[in-house]
């Protein structure tokens, strides 16, 4: 799904995924966003991680 | 979609012996303690602790090092302190949530004697001096600062003296901020009186210090206790290579370790008490290894890595090991402070 | 004064975090002095010896965290009790379960209607992230770093062909519609648009720009890679037509590390294309004079802000070595280099920011010759030992050898006050000088930290016969959560030369060390660089 429209125009709302501490300059700055907990899929195991993945899984 | 349901399944590369001790127990064996960064603690049903950390932080006496990605943190495991951690034979087990398999892993126990492989006292000595002045430098402890200014490169009596000048009183290590003035500035005189004590071989001085140190300073293992761990666990290293006699430490060890129990966090007396018995983590076993048995740049290598250990803990446990094996090797240690 | 000493009972954090904690209560305006410790007995004893008495102490065990706070009154005091409780359930909430999505598709399930994903995981996870982020129409903010080429570049051209920003990866700045993303300053909204691989050298062209009275459209990151040889500069040409396109732009400015020659001569291809003026910073680069209308190559980021400025004004730019008069800035040399001793010798930099440690080394080489460093100019002069300066040295503490296990040095400033110290030991070092980067996602307070440092290190050095100069580049605005007045104000108080760009304090560094002797190539002809 692509999207055309101009970002530059547009207000900003932001999914972070990561450091929450980007969130929260964010939320400071009045920008509406999720944040993300993120965690290492497959239990981190990049391995486990690729079979998933050609499994459809990942 | 995805597989963030399922429980984390991970493997145990290396598990301490005490860690294994505490985890053969079967059925419900503790609970989640504490989430660090590097670490998750598992509180066992007698209250002592199993760490579970990945292998950046390395292998240990109660470490469980699980199979994990270096850079994540251990509060991705999905894990929350009071979890129910269960034990079914061959692996550990937070129910929904992780389950650590142990079949396979290798149990730490470093060789702490080092036979033919064994330097001279010139050559620990000059380890030693390596250590020092690097620690000097690259050292993030203001209590183990005091202490290693007052301290010359080499010990007296040695031809190649190249003492620092005797120290200035002035204030400040890092920084003039409460901890180190007041902190680093009570320590001083305590290690100064434990060391006399020490080398006057007065037994209840030895303790009567010692449980003026066991406990004092910033940290999570407080600054003092690091510097005792360190200094016990070299002692234990210099008599199993027989460069100290046996009766002598095991005493002074006791007395030390008669003042644990009470007096401090639950996570410094596991490492007091491991270090009692000559047992470590393996950024110190490694250095001390490399102090009695390679030369100075790998010595300064193992102390790059010792020093990076925790916040300010790595440089005091490298100090309690440069005055263990400083008196070890019969060399005299003043401060030159009065008690 | 007010005091007060808090148990945390049953708080058990690991000692970094209590440290960092500490740090920032430290920091934290009104504070003279904050510790946290463990309530063991003898912790408990020297605590009351200092005047902390309550009864929630004496009853606390050894696994319970006690912090000690002195404030200036009671406001500040409360202030920080406030702060102290934010800090610790931050990092509770951040460890315990979450009540907040797991995943990006639940995210969106939030938020239906976002644009825009700012991912910072770990390097090997970011690829996997980001296509997703692509994939569900999402512009990318990329601060992960450790990402392959090969995965860099197939984003990009995701990205591209699907008409959206990658920005990164190893993105640190950006800011799109006034927001900042990352690490970035508080600027006015103007006309000059920015489209950079360096994160610290956005911010030094933002902040000249706000100090000149203009204002900045966007800031559009690319990540420090975008102009290798296998990237070829994709973001860049997408972020420069961008802004091409966008009416609230009129000037566009260009800021990387020089690529190679086939990158170059595309990207400037491009350029000489662009409707509106372009002005091209590769740092490090010696300018080659464009008889190019609408390029202009400058040296420095500050003569690409003066240049972009010059430009919206319809005015020449006028580049000068200092916004000072000439016979202001000797006199200050003058001042500094006067009690200077015959063994003082070096400038010895110590940076936050890669690139204007980068931007400083390209200025002082030509005034006071070869400078070591751990990101050296040329091979021969790399540092041996990061820790250990030689000579004339340029550190960038943030490059990675410092980095791991630490937060940045934008952020921490640990690393830079036992460095500070190291160097004033030293009876080479002349003079000492340093990046301030100010804005979102910096340390709250770099004045307040770094004042008693300055402090010791004069001190130490003094001990030992000999004057140290300080110099200092403040890299921000009022508007800055930090305030770039009262920092420059309090830096200034206490003896170190502020001054407003990062070539600036390069240059006057140099002029000090140098005793004024190379003033007649800083005041010279010609590309003074």
């Amino acid at each position: 799904m692509a999207r055309r429209e101009n970002i530059l125009k547009e207000t900003l709302k932001i999914v972070n995924v990561g450091l929450q501490s980007f969130a929260e300059d964010l939320k400071s700055q009045g920008v509406e966003v999720v944040h993300v907990d993120w965690q290492p899929p497959a239990g981190g195991d990049v391995e486990m991680l690729r079979l998933l993945e050609r499994l459809g899984l990942g | 979609m995805g597989v963030s349901g399922m429980p984390l399944q991970t493997r145990a590369r290396s598990i301490g012996r005490t860690a294994l001790e505490r985890s053969s127990v079967r059925g419900a064996m503790g609970i989640v303690h504490s989430i660090f960064p590097s670490a998750v603690n598992i509180l066992t049903r007698d209250n002592h602790l199993i760490s579970v950390v990945s292998s950046r932080v390395g292998r240990g006496p109660i470490n469980l090092v699980a199979d994990l990605p270096d850079r994540a943190p251990m509060s991705s495991m999905g894990l929350e302190e009071g979890d129910d951690v269960w034990s079914g034979g061959a692996a550990l087990v937070v129910p929904d949530r992780v389950v650590i398999s142990t079949e396979g892993a290798s149990v730490y126990q470093p060789e702490r004697s080092f036979g033919h492989a064994l330097l001279p006292a010139s050559g620990i000595e000059n380890n030693l001096t390596a250590m020092l002045r690097y620690a000097r430098v690259r050292g993030r402890s203001a209590v183990a600062e005091y202490v290693m200014r007052r301290l010359p490169d080499t010990p007296p009596g040695r031809p190649e003296q190249s003492g620092r000048p005797a120290p200035s009183s002035s204030g400040g290590g890092l920084s003039t901020e409460m901890q180190v003035d007041s902190f680093a500035g009570a320590a001083l005189p305590r290690v100064s009186d434990f060391l006399l004590a020490v080398q006057e071989r007065s037994y209840p001085r030895i303790r009567m210090s010692a449980s003026n140190l066991i406990g004092l300073g910033p940290g999570l293992t407080p600054s003092c206790d690091d510097i005792l761990a360190g200094f016990m666990a070299s002692l234990r290293f210099a008599e199993e290579n027989r460069i100290i006699a046996g009766d002598h430490i095991t005493r002074v060890i006791e007395e030390i370790a008669s003042c644990v129990p009470n007096r401090t966090t639950i996570l410094s007396e596991e490492y007091l008490m491991h270090a009692a018995v000559g047992e470590a983590n393996e950024p110190v076993v490694s250095l001390l290894q490399r102090i009695l048995t390679a030369g100075p740049a790998e010595v300064r290598s193992a102390t790059r890595r010792l020093l990076s250990v925790g916040a300010s803990s790595g440089t005091e446990i490298a100090l309690g090991i440069l005055l263990g094996l400083r008196i070890a090797l019969g060399r005299r240690i003043a401060l030159g402070v009065a008690a | 004064m007010a005091s007060r000493v808090v148990v945390m009972k049953g708080t058990y954090r690991d000692s970094i975090t209590v440290m960092k904690i500490s740090n920032e209560l430290s920091a934290a305006s009104g504070i003279r002095s904050a510790a946290a410790v463990m309530a063991t007995g003898l912790n408990k004893r020297l605590l009351g010896d200092l005047g902390f008495r309550a009864i929630e102490v004496e009853s606390a065990g050894p696994n319970d965290l006690v912090v000690a706070l002195e404030a200036q009154d009671e406001n500040a005091l409360g202030d920080a009790l406030e702060m102290l409780d934010r800090l610790l359930s931050a990092r509770k909430t951040m460890l315990s379960g979450p009540a907040g999505p797991r995943t990006l598709d639940s995210a969106l399930g939030m938020l239906p209607d976002a644009n825009l994903a700012v991912i910072s995981v770990p390097g090997q996870f970011a690829k996997r992230e980001a296509l997703r982020a692509l994939r569900e129409g999402l512009h990318v903010f990329l601060f992960s770093s450790n990402v392959p080429a090969a995965d860099e570049l197939e984003l990009k051209r995701i990205a591209k062909d699907s008409g959206l920003l990658l920005m990164g990866p190893d993105c640190g700045t950006a800011m799109l519609n006034g927001v900042v993303l990352g690490f970035g300053n508080v600027v006015r909204r103007g006309p000059v648009g920015i489209v950079s691989a360096s994160g610290t050298g956005s911010q030094q062209v933002s902040v000249l720009v706000h100090g000149a009275g203009l204002g900045i459209s966007h800031v559009i990151g690319t990540g420090g890679s975008d102009l290798s040889e296998q990237i070829g500069g994709l973001m860049m040409i997408e972020g420069l037509k961008l802004l091409e396109d966008d009416e609230g732009t009129k000037v566009i400015v260009i800021i990387s590390k020089p690529p190679g020659p086939p990158t170059a001569e595309k990207l400037l291809v491009v350029a000489r294309q662009c409707r509106k003026p372009v002005v091209v910073n590769f740092l490090g680069r010696s300018i080659e004079s464009t008889a190019d209308s609408g390029v202009r190559e400058v040296a420095t980021l500050e003569d690409a802000a003066k240049t972009a400025c010059a430009l919206v004004r319809g005015e020449t730019p006028r580049v000068e070595p200092f916004s000072a008069k000439k016979e202001d800035v000797l006199a200050i040399v003058e001042r500094e280099a006067s009690s200077l001793t015959a063994s003082q010798k070096y400038v010895r930099g110590l940076f936050s920011g890669g690139t204007l440690c980068l931007e400083t080394m390209v200025v002082m080489t030509p005034l006071i010759g070869g400078i070591y460093s751990n990101t050296a100019l040329g091979g021969s002069h790399t540092l041996g030992d990061a820790n250990v300066s030689r000579e004339h040295t340029c550190v960038d503490l943030g490059s990675e050898e410092f980095t791991a296990g630490r937060l940045h040095p934008m952020m921490d400033y640990t690393l830079r006050k036992m460095r500070i110290l190291r160097e004033a030991k030293d009876p080479e070092t002349a003079v000492i000088l340093a990046d301030i980067v100010l804005g979102i996602g910096s340390n709250p307070d770099p004045a307040a930290e770094l004042v008693p440092t300055v402090a010791e290190a004069k001190g130490l050095a003094q001990r030992g016969g000999r004057s140290l100069p300080i110099v200092a580049s403040a890299i921000g605005t009022p508007d800055d959560p930090q305030d770039l007045t009262r920092q420059r104000k309090e830096l200034e108080n206490a003896g170190v030369v502020v001054m407003e760009s990062n070539a600036q304090a390069a240059r006057i560094a140099a002029l000090i060390a140098t005793r004024g002797a190379a003033a007649p190539r800083v005041f010279g002809s010609a590309a003074h660089g």
